[in-house]
């Protein structure tokens, strides 16, 4: 029988499930993936967690939580550092240190498969090999990570047109059939910046995309190319953190692209590189662009009706500003 | 040029020294404020941590006070530490300040060394004649004032009155900052232990040892840390930092004690297998080293809303428990009140007593 692994659907899943799965499953393994982000699991890795933790990461460990005792072994990649160009990008600190988090605050704990991905010192390549040959799977890695390679260029291309990352279990579009589009009237486009793991992920993120579809707008989310990518680290501007760099590409092709009515900013609390982001957008939004902006912090004490609420008037907002 | 860089504990009172003697003027800010974190808070993006903010508002008055050029210390890392110069610099910018951005980098070595020469008149050899002296005066400077404060440390707690023992720091650190020759700094450091043990003592046999770990500015700068080296003195507890102003300008700066660094990594390595910053390793590290050298106890401080302080803490919580030692971790920003932090202080104190108590039973 296949030994079973996990995954949990938070955090980094939501960019390279694809190829986690891909990569596992080729060398033998059976992935299990935790169920959708549910209220009990978010209290249960609230309990876990240091009060000051961000909210995607306390769900994490809700995620770890119930998954640890169903698998053999559980996939904890840490994922360092990238390289864009010439550069080096790097993760978020609190991800980076997501095993060691994990290890201190559960007691028992299954097998923990741990890549290091640090493009400064290994490849891929060799990082996912290592994590997996200390688990005595003796399967090729190297066609594994070739077909996986395969199946997340796959899967970006899809997400390239109107589908989310995790395209697999949730579904975004960046079309409007509301009332007004039906009236031909021109519908409040919203540019909606944050991380998928707060976007498509209605556990923790309280659905904010349908929200904005219930006012009466269209959320429009891009993900950025490669190209887009590269050329944002090339910039003055640029920082040193690979998923932020991802959110300035996009909310510039938002600005500049999409041309869009407004900008939503979806961020957690406490989350030490959006801090540092969210400044940065917003200036560029309202400064160069005239585009009014919202910021939108989620924490697990976030009420759903005051989301409502400030989605609600900032599409008014938006409605009058086009009058 | 009219350099300023940001504040941290004593370090200044070094690299102003140092400073000089290449030929810049120096610009220091007062020490820091209430009101000075405000200013920095207001500029600052909200969930940024209190180093950032703290530092923001000291740079804001050097410029105030005629400072043309920025120093920083930075780096391309996940920590958003290596990020502060260039960001704070924007900030000032678009706040309309003008200025010049000094980054001390590594791949940087060769700017570094043409703004030297530039200060020596262009010329090479000078600059390196200067450049030794210089070196040699912050080493001078930085090793007389970490010996005051670590004599102070040690006298504090068992002092008669504890007023008397900050006064004669606060005097001895004055007089490190005006020295202008070898033997003036040379006679500081060594009067030092004298001029403490001078002091009257209450008496007490027995002084409970603590170490203070955590993220660098938050162990090294007073003003954010409450002072906790000399409020816990008061309440009886000898608190040794693991960072000194001094310490950190040879650790940080030059990476001097190579050996401690390994030795952090190879007895952290069963509870944190990846350093990413704030000092998460040598934390872990020191508390396992600290409950070998027999200390009762561990403060763990980080700025509120640090990355990594904030994640290396349930680690630290299960590291302190498996060895048996005291840990008490705290969460410092802005809003962090006086009165708040004293109370776990005095908390804190009294365990380590009655933990005492119980072992000498």
């Amino acid at each position: 029988m296949a030994k079973r692994i996990g995954i949990c659907r938070a955090l980094h899943a939501y960019h390279h499930f694809a190829f986690w799965r891909t990569f596992l499953t080729e060398l033998g393994w059976e992935v299990v993936l935790s169920p959708v982000t549910s209220r009990p699991a978010v209290e249960q890795g609230v309990r876990l967690s240091p009060s000051e933790l961000c909210l995607p990461a306390k769900a994490f460990l809700g995620h770890v939580a119930e998954l640890k005792d169903q698998v053999d072994a559980l996939f904890l990649p840490r994922i360092v550092c990238t390289r864009v160009a010439n550069d080096w990008f790097f993760g978020c600190p609190k991800a980076i240190a997501l095993p060691d988090l994990t290890r201190a605050v559960f007691d028992s704990l299954p097998v923990i498969v741990e890549p290091v991905l640090d493009a400064q010192k290994v490849t891929e390549e060799q990082a996912y090999g290592a994590a997996v040959s200390r688990t005595n799977n003796r399967a090729d890695v190297r066609s594994a990570c070739r077909s996986a390679a395969a199946a997340a260029a796959t899967a970006n291309q899809r997400t390239r047109g109107d589908k989310s990352p995790l395209h697999m279990f949730s579904e975004h579009s960046n079309r409007y059939d509301g009332p007004e589009a039906e009236a031909g009237r021109a519908v409040v486009r919203i540019g909606v910046v944050g991380h998928s793991y707060l976007l498509f992920d209605s556990g923790i993120g309280l659905g904010v995309l349908d929200k904005v579809r219930e006012a009466g707008a269209l959320p429009v989310v891009v993900f950025p190319s490669d190209a887009e990518v590269r050329q944002e680290s090339q910039r003055e501007t640029a920082i040193n953190w690979y998923y932020e760099l991802e959110l300035l590409a996009a909310a510039r092709r938002l600005l500049e692209v999409e041309r869009v009515d407004g900008l939503l900013l979806v961020a957690s609390f406490a989350c030490g590189t959006g801090a540092v982001t969210n400044g940065l957008i917003q200036r560029q939004a309202v400064h160069r662009h005239g585009v009014p902006t919202i910021l939108v912090l989620l924490d697990e004490h976030t009420g759903e009706a005051g989301l409502t609420t400030r989605v609600e008037s900032f599409v008014d907002l938006l409605r009058l500003r086009r009058r | 040029m009219r350099v300023a860089f940001p504040y941290m504990g004593t370090a200044p009172i070094a690299l102003q020294g140092l400073l000089q003697v290449l030929g810049a003027d120096v610009v220091l800010p007062p020490k820091p404020t209430r009101e000075t974190v405000e200013l920095g808070a207001r500029l600052a993006p909200e969930m940024m941590c209190i180093p950032f903010k703290l530092t923001l508002g000291n740079m804001v008055r050097s410029l105030e006070a005629g400072a043309d050029v920025l120093a920083y210390v930075t780096g391309s890392w996940s920590c958003r530490f290596g990020y502060y110069g260039r960001l704070q610099a924007q900030i000032l910018r678009d706040e309309g300040y003008r200025f010049r951005l000094l980054e001390l980098r590594h791949d940087r070595i060769p700017d570094i060394v043409r703004e030297i020469c530039a200060l020596n008149g262009g010329r090479l050899s000078s600059a390196v004649v200067n450049s030794l002296r210089a070196f040699r005066v912050g080493w001078l400077k930085s090793t007389a004032v970490d010996e005051v404060e670590s004599r102070f440390r040690q006298v504090m707690p068992d002092a008669k009155e504890p007023g008397k023992c900050r006064e004669l720091q606060d005097r001895m650190l004055e007089e490190v900052r005006a020295a202008r020759n070898t033997e003036e700094m040379v006679r500081v450091r060594t009067s030092a232990g004298c001029r403490f043990a001078a002091l009257g003592r209450n008496g007490r046999t027995r002084v409970p040892r603590v170490k203070l770990v955590g993220e660098s500015f938050c162990v090294v700068e007073p003003f954010i840390n409450f002072d906790v080296i000399s409020r816990m003195g008061e309440m009886g507890v000898q608190v040794e930092p693991f960072l000194t102003s001094h310490r950190w300008l040879g650790f940080h700066g030059f990476r001097i004690g190579k050996g401690e660094v390994q030795q952090m990594r190879v007895l952290s390595e069963p509870y944190w297998r990846y350093c990413v910053g704030g000092e998460d390793q040598n934390s872990v590290g020191q508390l396992l080293l600290a409950a070998q050298q027999g200390y009762d106890g561990v403060i763990h401080v980080h700025p509120f809303g640090c990355m990594p302080g904030t994640v290396v803490q349930p680690t630290m919580t299960k590291a302190a428990r498996d060895v048996g030692i005291a840990y008490l971790p705290l969460s410092l920003d802005e809003h962090s009140s006086e009165t708040g932090i004293l109370t776990r202080l005095e908390a804190f104190a009294s365990l380590l007593e009655k933990r005492h108590r119980r072992h000498a039973v």
